[in-house]
């Protein structure tokens, strides 16, 4: 399990891996919370490498995207496997974030 | 700190028992093995000064003695030896000595040894402390939990439960003691059912925490007022509430903020036990599955919003019926993300399958399957995340 941040121009670009489960939810509410601090605060997320995705990992992106609306950012999600689709789709998360095909795509629209 | 010496020969103890006592240590002696330990077992010395060589039992078999024996604190164990070759040293750390020191031994060199012999029993009487605390608060949360437990299952139905044709029955293994899931059947009125199954989003004693409240909002008070039946002026003076209504009501009172970020995702339904029809509304839960009298399955819904995550969410109403001969089944996703061995999850397919194959069992005998179907597949009969299924059918009459 780790988060991966990197900074470019414009966009953070975070990059978790493994299961997005209360740990990771845990670490992921973190490092939004630094962003903010360092106002970095138009963000893709890069979900390729998440194969599944708890109700803890859920609640965090939620509470990410909250938080980061309330400091007129943005957040916007890429890459999401067939099996995490399925839970967006079930709880119509799908209907609330911003979702690209892939990275590039998502990186490309804050432009 | 308290050393026991042992040694055959009165010149030696003599010396230990002067020095050891002008160094500030509580010294006791013992002239052979059998007598030290007699003196080990009834004063438990921290320390144990040894001679190797002894008529009788010697060091070495004392040292294993220690080692083997049942005394609750660590005793740390000097061997003095004549020799000293490393073979001699290897074979004293495998009986379990944790030092030597050469005959004839120096004065300051037995000072520096105990030094650090005492250092390190210190830091090990402070560990047996620690964990002795540990322990006693492990046995303290774990009474809670049980205690917590025991209340959480008095909130699910007690028995297998009959309304006017209709059975219900389940399944309910909470992960950690406590469980973020709970289910019930409550009658709303003389034809009316209401049921619902929910998950509260983690693990552990803050979801319980919820799901109990949860459990209690959705319970009727004697007069009925709650989200479930509100109370009217005119006759009947209530009125059923619509399942989204239900819903909806719990997504405002629940509302999560920015410290707490709680939610839960529930399938509420109601029905009409003459009719054998019903609504339901599925907020982020997985999809009902509906069995017709044929044994072929379903899914009621393809989503919704969970509840207490967004104020502006609106929830869909799905109608159903239970039929003589029908189903339907509730479950949370413990079931269908349960993970093998292999890391792969347990999924709809599987649990779809199941029940398919299961269409002639009694449901009894359906949830025994499907809960050994889980732990099979598991490889553990411990789950992770909670368990929870709720089914109906109607029989013929």
């Amino acid at each position: 399990m780790s988060i991966n941040v990197t900074q470019e121009t414009k966009v953070t670009v975070i990059t978790p891996a493994g299961r997005f489960d209360a740990l990771m939810a845990k670490e992921f509410k973190n490092c939004i919370g630094e962003l903010i601090e360092k106002r970095q605060i138009m963000i893709a997320i890069d979900m390729t490498a998440i194969d599944f995705i708890d109700s803890s990992g859920l609640g965090s992106l939620v509470g990410g995207l909250k938080g980061i609306a309330k400091e007129t950012g943005e957040i916007r999600i890429a890459g999401l496997s067939p099996e995490v689709r399925t839970i967006f789709e079930l709880t119509r998360l799908h209907r609330i974030f911003d979702i690209y095909e892939n990275i590039e795509t998502a990186r490309a629209s804050f432009v | 700190m308290r050393i026991l010496y042992i040694d055959d020969k009165p010149d030696i103890r003599n010396l230990l028992q002067r020095y050891l006592t002008s160094w500030g240590y509580e010294a006791v002696g013992a002239s052979d093995g059998e007598e030290g330990w007699q003196l080990i077992q009834s004063l438990h010395p921290d320390i144990v000064i040894t001679d190797w060589m002894m008529p009788g039992l010697n060091g070495l078999e004392l040292c294993n003695r220690i080692r083997t024996s049942d005394i609750p604190t660590y005793i740390y164990v000097i061997l003095l030896t004549a020799r000293n070759i490393k073979e001699d040293l290897i074979v004293g750390m495998e009986a379990g000595a944790d030092d030597f020191i050469g005959k004839p031994f120096e004065k300051l060199e037995l000072k520096a040894r105990l030094k650090a012999a005492a250092r390190i029993i210190s830091l090990e009487r402070t560990l047996e402390e620690k964990n002795s605390k540990l322990e006693e608060a492990y046995n303290v949360i774990k009474d809670d939990l049980e205690a917590a437990a025991r209340i959480q299952h008095s909130l699910i139905p007690q028995k297998i439960e009959h309304f006017g044709g209709i059975t219900f029955d389940w399944l309910f293994c909470p992960s950690l003691f406590v469980a973020g899931d709970i289910f019930n059947i409550v009658r709303l009125d003389e034809k009316t059912l209401a049921f619902y199954l929910l998950d509260v989003s983690g693990h552990g004693i803050p979801a319980a925490l919820l799901s109990t409240t949860l459990s209690r909002v959705l319970t009727p008070t004697p007069n009925f007022a709650g989200p479930m039946r509100h109370s009217l002026a005119v006759p009947p003076f209530y009125r059923i509430t619509a399942p989204r209504e239900v819903v909806s009501e719990l997504n405002g009172r629940f509302m999560n903020d920015d410290v707490q970020t709680q939610y839960f995702t529930i399938v509420y339904g109601i029905i009409d036990i003459h009719s054998a029809a019903g609504t339901l509304t599925q907020a982020g839960h997985p999809s009902p599955i509906h069995q017709s009298a044929d044994g072929t399955v379903r899914l009621i819904g393809d989503g919704g919003f969970p509840v207490g995550m967004f104020p502006e969410a609106d929830y869909e109403e799905h109608p159903f019926s239970i039929n003589v001969g029908e189903r339907l089944f509730l479950y949370s996703d413990g079931i269908t993300e349960c993970r093998g061995n292999d890391g792969g999850m347990f999924g709809i397919d599987r649990l779809l399958k199941i029940i398919c194959d299961g269409y002639r069992m009694s449901l009894r005998n359906l949830m025994i399957s499907i809960e050994r179907e889980l732990a099979v597949f598991q490889g553990s009969s411990q789950f992770d995340d909670d368990i929870s299924l709720l089914v109906m059918e109607r029989k013929e009459e």
